[in-house]
């Protein structure tokens, strides 16, 4: 089963779909959950979800505005899609019933 | 300056690290003092991460312990015999007796040598370093007592220290060829380690007794790694080729 992080790189990469690329991911990680995301954290669990095969990576075009360095671009495997579903499943099922999950029984919308 | 000195402190990352975290870096407009620990952080990170793994330590360890000693007495029995020979042509009479063996020394160091620093790259490339340096760590601390004389024709030679690190430029060929996953092919595997193997194997035997095997294997475990490799890389050559 994948670890938190993982699954918002995950779920990140695959909304941003084209665009996922290094920078972009830890921004919008930082905008979604408020918490401060580092290039260190963020390099080396995207390594491991590379070996694991739940993403694909490779160097994209370098760009004026990164001072002519190229961009980590990175795809979401099919194995990575199902890895994430997975995952969401099992949160989603296992928070039925708590008191903050927005969807329980008789819960506000 | 702030620029060159991101840049240089990024050599510790990968190229394609390097690469992507400085573009990442600019993108973001990041301070001088936030890229350094991003930097830092990075690499460090990823070392740490590296030695949760059984490779860097057995690399390390293995190297330093074993390997080591086998190629500070062959340098220093090379070294012996050539500053030997250099004395003068009075000298010069011994060489075809103790030609042979000088010929195997050089043999035998220079299948230790490489295929010790090709262990070293393949087994843990990204600590590679600190392989380097445990295997190095014997030698720099023998430099400073090292002290071996050999007499000759009634004058005494001393043996300069440096003599100890004679292994390391055969070495750097070794780890070269591990870093770029160069393989000898299994006859030339065969032709580097079986002069070194049946030197090692009497002389093991006649210092250790019946622990002979033991004592024997351990020194040479990087021989056995690289014909395991190029035994296989020869295997799956086959398979690819049949039809």
């Amino acid at each position: 089963m994948l670890g938190e992080f993982e699954y918002l790189i995950l779920t990140v990469a695959a909304t941003l779909d084209e665009d996922a690329y290094g920078a972009a991911i830890r921004a919008q990680i930082e905008q979604k959950t408020g918490r401060r995301c580092s290039i260190g954290a963020l390099y080396t669990t995207i390594e491991r979800l590379e070996t694991k095969g739940l993403l694909k990576t490779w160097m994209g075009d370098a760009t004026p505005q990164r001072g002519g360095r190229a961009k980590r671009m990175v795809r979401v495997t099919p194995k990575g899609t199902h890895a994430a579903k997975e995952f969401y499943e099992a949160i989603t099922k296992v928070s039925i019933g708590a008191a903050w999950a927005s969807h329980r029984p008789g819960a506000k919308a | 300056m702030n620029r060159l000195i991101v840049e240089l402190i990024a050599l510790l990352l990968p190229r394609g690290d390097r690469e992507a975290v400085l573009g990442d870096l600019a993108e973001s407009s990041a301070s001088f003092a936030s890229s350094l620990f991003a930097i830092l952080g990075f690499a460090l990170r990823r070392q740490f991460l590296c030695w949760l793994s059984w490779r860097p330590w057995f690399a390390g360890i293995a190297l330093a312990y074993t390997t080591t000693w086998l190629l500070m007495g062959s340098s220093v029995d090379i070294s012996t015999s050539v500053v030997s020979w250099y004395g003068g042509p009075a000298a010069w009479h011994s060489v075809p007796y103790g030609l042979p063996g000088f010929t195997l020394a050089v043999l035998r160091l220079v299948a230790a040598a490489w295929c010790a620093g090709f262990a070293a790259a393949r087994i843990s490339r990204r600590t590679l370093w600190c392989s380097l340096l445990l295997l190095l760590g014997p030698s720099i601390s023998c430099y400073k007592s090292f002290h071996v004389e050999t007499h000759f024709d009634h004058r005494i030679i001393q043996l300069s220290p440096f003599v100890l690190f004679l292994y390391l430029p055969l070495m750097i060929f070794g780890v070269y060829a591990g870093l770029h996953n160069l393989r000898p092919r299994p006859w030339m595997t065969l032709l580097l380690i079986v002069p070194y193997c049946i030197q090692l194997v009497p002389t093991i035997r006649v210092q250790s007794g019946p622990n002979f095997v033991l004592w024997t294997l351990l020194p040479l475990w990087p021989c056995c790694y690289l014909v395991w490799l190029a035994l296989g890389s020869a295997r799956r050559s086959k398979e690819a080729w049949a039809p």
